[in-house]
C-alpha cells in the first residue's frame, strides 16, 4: 500500500482534466489489489466455492425434484384407486411443497423446514421433512447465502484491515495535498467494493454458466429476478464489512490488532450470534417438547373418553336402537380429533413463532439479515412456509367438504363420518356398518392439492423490511468509518 | 535454554490481551453450549424413558405372537452433550418384526424439527472455531515478528540452536492452550454433573479424557501451522492475513465443499426402491396365490389386517387347522422375503456408507473436519458407532425369531391364539373374552433381551481419520521445521 500511494502522489500531477481525486484513488487502489496475493486468492477461493455451490445445490435439487414428482405421482395413482368414500376418508392424503431451483440454490432454509403435511379426513399431522439425503446432514450442502455470508464478509476484512493504518507515512504526504480524508476513504471503498463485487459477479456467473451447461436447463429470463436480486443485497452486505474494516483500519494503531478485532467481531456476528440467538428463543419463546405433546394427547384421550364413549361395547341389537352407540361413538371421534387437530396446530404454531423470534433475535447479525432479505424476496422463506401450512389446512377442509357432500346424496347412509372414518381407519373396507356412504366415487372428483406459491409481485414486499434494515447497518457504519477516519491521528 | 525461552514465551502468552479475550470467550462459549446441550441430552433421555415404559406396558398386554412387536431403542449418548452427531440419528428406533430386516432407524424424537435451521453448535464446533483461531492468533507472529523487530538475529547469534528456539516456542503455546483446554475440561465436567441429568458413574471417564485429548491434538496441529506460516514469510501481517485464510479455509470452507461436492455423485435410491417394490409385490402376489386364500379371505384387503380382523368380525368360514396351515405359508413366504428385500436394502446401505466413508476422508484433510469426524466417533454418536448398533440389532432379531419358533408362535397355531387345538373359533364371544381374561396374557419372561455395547475400539473410519491427522502432524512438524531451518533472519 505504501507503493500505491507514493505512486499515486507522483500520478496525481500528470491526472488528466476534468478526473478528480476520488477517481484516481479508486484507479489506484484496484490496480493494487489486483496484485496482491490475498486479493488473488481469496477471489479463486470464492469463484470456487460459488460453482461448487451451484453444482452441488442443483445436483441435489434434481434429487429432490425427483422425489417429489415421485411422490407426487404415487399419490395420484393412489387416489385413482378410490372407489367409495370408506376409502377416500381412509386414504392418506399429502399436501407436498413443490421445489423452486432457484429458491433452492440462492437460500437452501426452504430445505430445512418441513415441507409435507399428511392429512386424513379426521386429522392433519405435523409437517415433516421428507426430502433428506440419508445419512448426511442438510447443513453440509452450501447454498449461495452461505457462501456470501461467511466468505465475501471475510474478503472485506482481509483485503481492507490494513487499509489506513498499513498506510504509515504516505497518508500524511497525500494528506498534505488537496485532497480531503472523504474523498480518500470514499476512493478505497469504492475500489474494495470494485474488486469484491466482481469477483462475486464472477461467481454467480460461473456458477449460473456451469449449471445451465451440465444440468442442460434452457435459459429463461425469470433467471434474471432471483439472482440479481441477490447480488444487490449480496452487495450490501459487503459494503458494511467493507465500511466496518476501514472504520476498524482508522481506530486501531497496528494493522494485527484491527484485524484480530475484525476477526471477532466477524465470529461473532456471522457464526456465534445466530448460534445464541437461536438458544434465546428457545427460552423466549419455548415450543412444546415431543414428550409434553404425547403427555397431553394422552391426557386428551383419556377426558375425551370419559365424556362422551359410553361403557361397555356395542350391543347386539344396534339396528333397533337406532345405532345408538355408533352415535355416541361418531360424537367421540369427533370431539378427539378436533381436540388432537387444535393441539397439533398449537404446537406447529408455536414452533413457527420461535423460529420467528430467533430471526428477530439473529437479525442484529448482517449475515442474517442478508439471508432473510433474500430468503424473503426469492419465496424460500418463513412466509412462503406458513401459507403453505395455510393451504394444507385448506385442502383438509376441501376433502371434508367432499365427503360431506357425497355422502350428503345418499339417503341411506347414516352420516356418521367421524365413526365412519375411524371404523374405515380400523378395518378397511370390511366395516360392516352403513355409518357412511358406500356408493361409488369418481375419483376425478375427489380435490387435488395445487401449491399456491406467492407471486414475485408480492414477495419484495416481504424481503423489504431485512433490505431496509441492512442498509440502515450500511449507513451507521459509513458514518462511523467516516468518523473514524477524520479523527484519526495521521503522524 | 530451552527451559528459558519456554518460560519466558509462556508468560509472554499469558499476559496477551488477544489471548486473554479469546480464551474468555472460549470458556464462556463452552460454558453456554455445554449448558444447552445438557438441557436437550435431558429431553432425550425423558423421551427414552417414557417410550420404554410405554413399551414395556404393551409388552404386559399381548395374548398371541403375532402382536409381539419388540422395539429397540438405542439410549442417548452422554458424551453426545459435547459431540452430537447427525440429527436424524438420535434416540434411534427400530421394531423387530418377521416383515422386514431393521436396516434404518427411525427416531423417536423429533425436538429439533425446527431448531436445525440455525446450526446447533457443540463444543466440539467451539473448540475448531475459537481455539484454532486462538492457535493461529498465537503463532502468526511468533517468528516472523522477532525478525520484523530484529530480535531474532540478536538470539540466534547467542548460540541458540535454531531447533530449540523452534521447540521453546512451539511448547509453549501447546502449553497455553492445554491450560485453556484442561480449564476447559473441568468446566465441562462441572456443568454436565450440574445440569444434566446423569450420575459421575454413567460417564465413561476414560472416553471422556480420550475426547479432550483429541482437541488437544487438533490444537497442536493448528499451532505447527501457524509456527510454519510464521517461519515462511517476511512479515508479520503477511503471516496473519495468510493464517486467517488457512483458517477459514480449513474450519469451513474446504469441508463445506468437499460434503457439498459429494451431493453430486451420492448414490441414488430410485433402483433400489423399484427393486423392494417389485420384491413386495412378489411377496404379496405369492401369499395371495396360496390354495384356498379366498375362501379364507373373502373380506380382508391387507396381510397385516389379517390377526384382528379374524378376531373382530365373524370372516372366518373354514376351520382353524386350514387357518394354521395358511399362517404356516403366510409367515414363511414373509421371512424369505424379509431377508431378500433386506439383503438390497443393506447393499444400498453399505453403498451410501462406503460414500459417505470416503467423502468424510477427503473432507478429513482438514484438521477441523478430521477432528468433527473423531471426536463423534469417540463421543460414540457417529454414523459408524450407529451401525455397529443396528448390526447388533439384526442379530437380535435371529434370537428373537428362534424364540418365536421354539414356542411354536412362528408357523403354528400360537401365532394367532392361544385356544386348545381341538377349539374351533367363536368369534365375537371370543373376542370379549380375550379382553377380559387377564390370565391368557403372554408371560414373556423367557424373551431373549436386547443387550448393546458399544466396542471399545473404534471402527475402520475414525481410525483412519485419527492417522490421517497424526500424519499431518507429522508432516507439519517436518514442513514447518524445515522452513525455519533455512528461514532468513536478518530484518527488513
Amino acid at each position: 500500500m505504501k507503493t500505491s500511494f507514493s505512486l499515486m502522489l507522483s500520478n496525481q500531477r500528470r491526472q488528466p482534466v476534468g478526473a478528480g481525486p476520488i477517481s484516481t484513488i479508486l484507479a489506484r487502489e484496484v490496480i493494487e489489489h489486483l496484485q496482491t496475493l490475498r486479493f488473488i486468492l481469496s477471489a479463486v477461493i470464492l469463484t470456487a466455492l460459488m460453482i461448487v455451490s451451484g453444482l452441488a445445490t442443483s445436483a441435489s435439487y434434481r434429487q429432490v425434484w425427483k422425489q417429489y414428482d415421485t411422490n407426487l405421482n404415487n399419490q395420484e395413482r393412489g387416489l385413482r384407486t378410490l372407489a367409495t368414500l370408506v376409502d377416500v376418508v381412509n386414504f392418506r392424503f399429502t399436501a407436498t411443497m413443490p421445489p423452486d431451483q432457484w429458491a433452492f440454490m440462492i437460500g437452501a432454509q426452504q430445505w430445512e423446514l418441513p415441507h409435507q403435511v399428511a392429512l386424513t379426513f379426521l386429522n392433519r399431522g405435523e409437517p415433516t421433512k421428507v426430502f433428506t439425503y440419508p445419512g448426511q446432514e442438510s447443513a453440509s450442502l452450501l447454498s449461495w447465502i452461505q457462501v456470501v455470508a461467511f466468505f465475501v464478509s471475510f474478503m472485506a476484512i482481509i483485503l481492507l484491515f490494513d487499509a489506513i493504518n498499513g498506510e504509515g507515512d504516505t497518508l500524511k504526504l497525500i494528506l498534505s495535498n488537496p485532497v480531503s480524508r472523504f474523498q480518500i476513504l470514499a476512493g478505497k471503498a469504492l475500489a474494495a467494493y470494485g474488486v469484491i463485487g466482481s469477483s462475486l459477479l464472477t461467481g454467480i456467473l460461473c456458477s449460473v454458466l456451469v449449471i445451465l451447461v451440465v444440468d442442460a436447463i434452457p435459459f429463461h429470463f425469470e433467471v434474471v429476478y432471483p439472482v440479481g436480486l441477490f447480488f444487490g443485497l449480496a452487495s450490501i452486505y459487503a459494503l458494511i464489512f467493507i465500511f466496518m474494516s476501514l472504520a476498524a483500519s482508522a481506530y486501531f494503531k497496528q494493522p494485527t490488532s484491527s484485524l484480530a478485532f475484525l476477526l471477532f467481531v466477524y465470529l461473532l456476528l456471522v457464526a456465534i450470534w445466530p448460534s445464541i440467538s437461536g438458544i434465546i428463543a428457545k427460552v423466549v419463546s419455548p415450543a412444546p417438547s415431543a414428550l409434553t405433546v404425547q403427555q397431553q394427547v394422552e391426557s386428551l384421550q383419556r377426558d375425551v373418553a370419559t365424556q362422551y364413549l359410553p361403557r361397555g361395547i356395542r350391543s347386539e341389537g344396534a339396528e333397533k336402537d337406532g345405532y345408538l352407540w355408533e352415535r355416541n361413538l361418531d360424537q367421540f371421534i369427533c370431539a378427539l380429533s378436533q381436540r388432537h387437530q387444535s393441539l397439533t396446530d398449537l404446537v406447529v404454531e408455536r414452533r413457527v413463532n420461535q423460529i420467528r423470534t430467533m430471526q428477530r433475535l439473529a437479525e442484529i447479525s448482517p449475515s442474517r439479515l442478508l439471508a432473510a432479505a433474500v430468503e424473503g424476496g426469492v419465496g424460500s422463506d418463513l412466509n412462503q412456509h406458513e401459507s403453505f401450512l395455510r393451504q394444507a389446512e385448506n385442502y383438509q377442509a376441501a376433502i371434508q367438504g367432499y365427503v360431506r357432500q357425497m355422502d350428503a346424496l345418499d339417503s341411506s347412509s347414516l352420516h356418521l363420518l367421524c365413526a365412519g372414518a375411524y371404523y374405515a381407519a380400523t378395518f378397511g373396507a370390511a366395516s360392516p356398518l352403513p355409518l357412511i356412504s358406500n356408493k361409488k366415487v369418481e375419483p376425478q372428483s375427489i380435490p387435488r392439492f395445487r401449491f399456491a406459491p406467492s407471486t414475485s409481485n408480492e414477495r419484495p414486499r416481504e424481503a423489504l423490511y431485512s433490505a431496509g434494515m441492512l442498509l440502515i447497518e450500511l449507513l451507521l457504519l459509513m458514518a462511523l468509518a467516516h468518523r473514524r477516519f477524520a479523527r484519526a491521528e495521521i503522524r | 535454554m530451552f527451559g528459558a525461552i519456554v518460560w519466558k514465551e509462556f508468560q509472554t502468552e499469558l499476559t496477551n490481551f488477544r489471548v486473554i479475550l479469546a480464551s474468555l470467550a472460549a470458556i464462556l462459549l463452552v460454558g453456554i453450549t455445554t449448558y444447552v446441550a445438557c438441557l436437550e441430552f435431558n429431553q432425550r433421555v425423558k423421551s427414552y424413558q417414557a417410550k420404554l415404559h410405554a413399551l414395556s406396558q404393551q409388552e404386559q398386554d399381548i395374548y398371541v405372537y403375532s402382536q409381539l412387536h419388540p422395539h429397540l431403542l438405542r439410549q442417548p449418548e452422554p458424551l453426545s452433550i459435547l459431540s452430537h452427531g447427525p440429527d436424524s440419528i438420535e434416540n434411534a428406533e427400530v421394531e423387530i418384526n418377521i416383515y422386514s430386516l431393521p436396516v434404518e432407524p427411525v427416531g423417536n424424537y423429533h425436538g429439533h424439527a425446527y431448531q436445525s435451521l440455525l446450526s446447533r453448535f457443540d463444543v466440539t464446533e467451539v473448540i475448531i472455531f475459537v481455539l484454532g483461531l486462538l492457535a493461529f492468533l498465537m503463532t502468526f507472529d511468533a517468528l516472523c515478528g522477532e525478525k520484523e523487530s530484529g530480535t531474532l538475529a540478536l538470539i540466534l547469534s547467542g548460540a541458540v540452536p535454531r531447533a530449540v528456539l523452534f521447540g521453546g516456542k512451539f511448547v509453549a503455546v501447546a502449553l497455553c492452550l492445554a491450560l485453556l483446554l484442561l480449564i476447559l475440561y473441568l468446566e465441562t465436567i462441572g456443568v454436565i454433573l450440574s445440569a444434566a441429568d446423569l450420575s459421575s458413574s454413567s460417564l465413561d471417564w476414560g472416553r471422556y479424557t480420550f475426547l479432550f485429548m483429541t482437541y488437544l491434538l487438533y490444537v497442536v496441529v493448528m499451532i505447527l501451522a501457524g509456527l510454519m506460516v510464521s517461519g515462511t514469510v517476511r512479515r508479520s501481517s503477511t503471516s496473519l492475513m495468510v493464517c486467517m485464510l488457512l483458517w477459514i479455509l480449513m474450519v469451513a470452507a474446504y469441508p463445506q465443499a468437499v460434503l457439498s461436492l459429494s451431493h453430486l455423485r451420492a448414490p441414488r435410491d430410485e433402483i433400489v426402491q423399484m427393486e423392494v417394490q417389485r420384491l413386495r409385490a412378489e411377496r404379496d402376489q405369492k401369499i395371495k396365490s396360496y390354495k384356498g386364500s379366498r375362501a379364507l379371505f373373502g373380506a380382508v384387503r391387507t396381510l397385516d389386517q389379517t390377526t384382528f380382523v379374524v378376531r373382530a368380525f365373524n370372516l372366518l368360514p373354514t376351520s382353524v387347522t386350514d387357518y394354521e396351515k395358511f399362517i404356516g405359508h403366510q409367515n414363511r413366504v414373509l421371512l424369505d422375503y424379509a431377508q431378500r428385500i433386506g439383503q438390497v436394502e443393506l447393499a444400498a446401505r453399505q453403498q451410501r456408507l462406503r460414500h459417505l466413508f470416503y467423502t468424510q476422508l477427503l473432507a478429513a484433510l482438514s484438521p477441523a473436519y478430521a477432528l468433527k469426524a473423531l471426536s463423534q466417533s469417540v463421543a460414540g454418536t457417529s454414523e459408524w458407532n450407529h451401525e455397529d448398533w443396528l448390526a447388533a440389532t439384526r442379530l437380535y432379531r435371529e434370537a428373537f425369531l428362534n424364540y418365536l419358533d421354539s414356542k411354536q408362535g412362528l408357523f403354528g397355531r400360537r401365532w394367532f391364539t392361544d385356544d386348545p387345538p381341538h377349539w374351533e373359533f367363536s368369534m365375537r364371544a371370543d373376542l370379549v373374552k380375550l379382553g377380559q381374561d387377564p390370565s391368557r396374557r403372554l408371560t414373556l419372561s423367557d424373551l431373549p433381551r436386547f443387550q448393546y455395547r458399544p466396542r471399545s475400539l473404534p471402527s475402520a473410519a475414525p481410525l483412519a481419520v485419527g492417522s490421517l491427522l497424526l500424519t499431518l502432524l507429522g508432516l507439519l512438524f517436518i514442513i514447518s521445521g524445515i522452513g525455519f531451518a533455512r528461514y532468513d533472519p536478518r530484518a527488513g
